[in-house]
């Protein structure tokens, strides 16, 4: 038996890096969503101590 | 070192790896090309492990100190084991289906690798229900020890019992081996994938120590 199946390892290397790169892209747009987040929040509590 | 230089250094390492996995390595005689998933299969495979055994570790650290960040630890290392873990399984059934003929099957292997992975998923699944920290932690560290004894006898099962999943090629014992060009690649996309582990922990880590900052200000400003 000789399977070769050059087809099967072209597309496990894609999921394998589609799954990874996935997961690094949702990792960045959390961190990011949570820095603008923190800095909404830190000028908010600024105000409110300026106005206190 | 540096976020920015660790992801440098990890994909220098995966294109390397990519190197030794599709070129270097000679073709192997029985299968042809899709042997090739093997390079980056069990280095996922093995990498799961090690994330999931980091739960365990932070999970028992936690109960023992009840200090935050190991719980933080465990958290972000169990993500991480699901994603390796997820990859490792997806491999497995691209390759299995040219060479078995099938997806999948319910051998010792197979079943406790997604056994494993669907623990973690349920770990993650008690953070996202439970938002009291003080309430959470606990009951997920249970879960994350009782999860991480899984993985010795995952690692086991394919020498204890016989199972359509191929026998171990590395510490198999008397008649297994690996060629030492397809050992040279398999270390050596190991390696890439225990970087990308260290290199994904250390990202998510990040994310959870803002999103608790996030929840600290919140309190703050409602305080206020």
């Amino acid at each position: 038996m000789n399977v070769d199946g050059l087809g099967w390892l072209i597309a496990a290397y894609i999921v394998f890096f589609a799954v990874v790169t996935g997961y690094i892209v949702l990792l960045s747009w959390n961190q990011r969503d949570l820095d603008r987040r923190i800095d909404a929040l830190e000028s908010r509590v600024d105000r409110k101590s300026r106005d206190a | 070192m540096k976020d920015r230089t660790l992801g440098i250094v990890t994909l220098a390492a995966f294109v390397a790896a990519l190197y030794f996995a599709l070129i270097y390595a000679p073709t192997e005689t029985t299968m042809g090309e899709v042997q090739r998933i093997f390079y980056f299969h069990v280095p996922a495979g093995i990498t799961s492990y090690v994330a999931f055994l980091v739960v365990g570790v932070g999970s028992i650290a936690f109960l023992a100190t009840r200090d935050p960040k190991w719980d933080r630890l465990a958290y972000c290392s169990a993500e991480v084991g699901v994603v390796f873990a997820g990859a490792n399984i997806a491999l497995g059934m691209l390759w299995a289906k040219p060479v078995w003929g099938i997806w999948w099957t319910w051998d010792a292997r197979l079943t406790l690798q997604l056994l494993l992975a669907l623990i973690f998923v349920a770990y993650l699944m008690v953070g996202a229900y439970i938002s009291d920290a003080s309430r959470r932690a606990p009951i997920q560290a249970v879960v994350g020890v009782l999860g991480a004894v899984n993985v010795p006898i995952n690692y086991l099962a394919i020498r204890i019992w016989r199972t359509q999943h191929p026998s171990p090629v590395i510490a198999g014992g008397e008649g297994s081996g690996l060629d030492a060009d397809m050992g040279i690649a398999l270390a050596v996309a190991g390696a890439a994938v225990g970087l990308l582990y260290v290199y994904l922990l250390r990202r998510r880590l990040a994310v959870e120590r803002t999103r608790q900052e996030v929840e600290y200000l919140e309190q703050v400003v409602t305080a206020q």
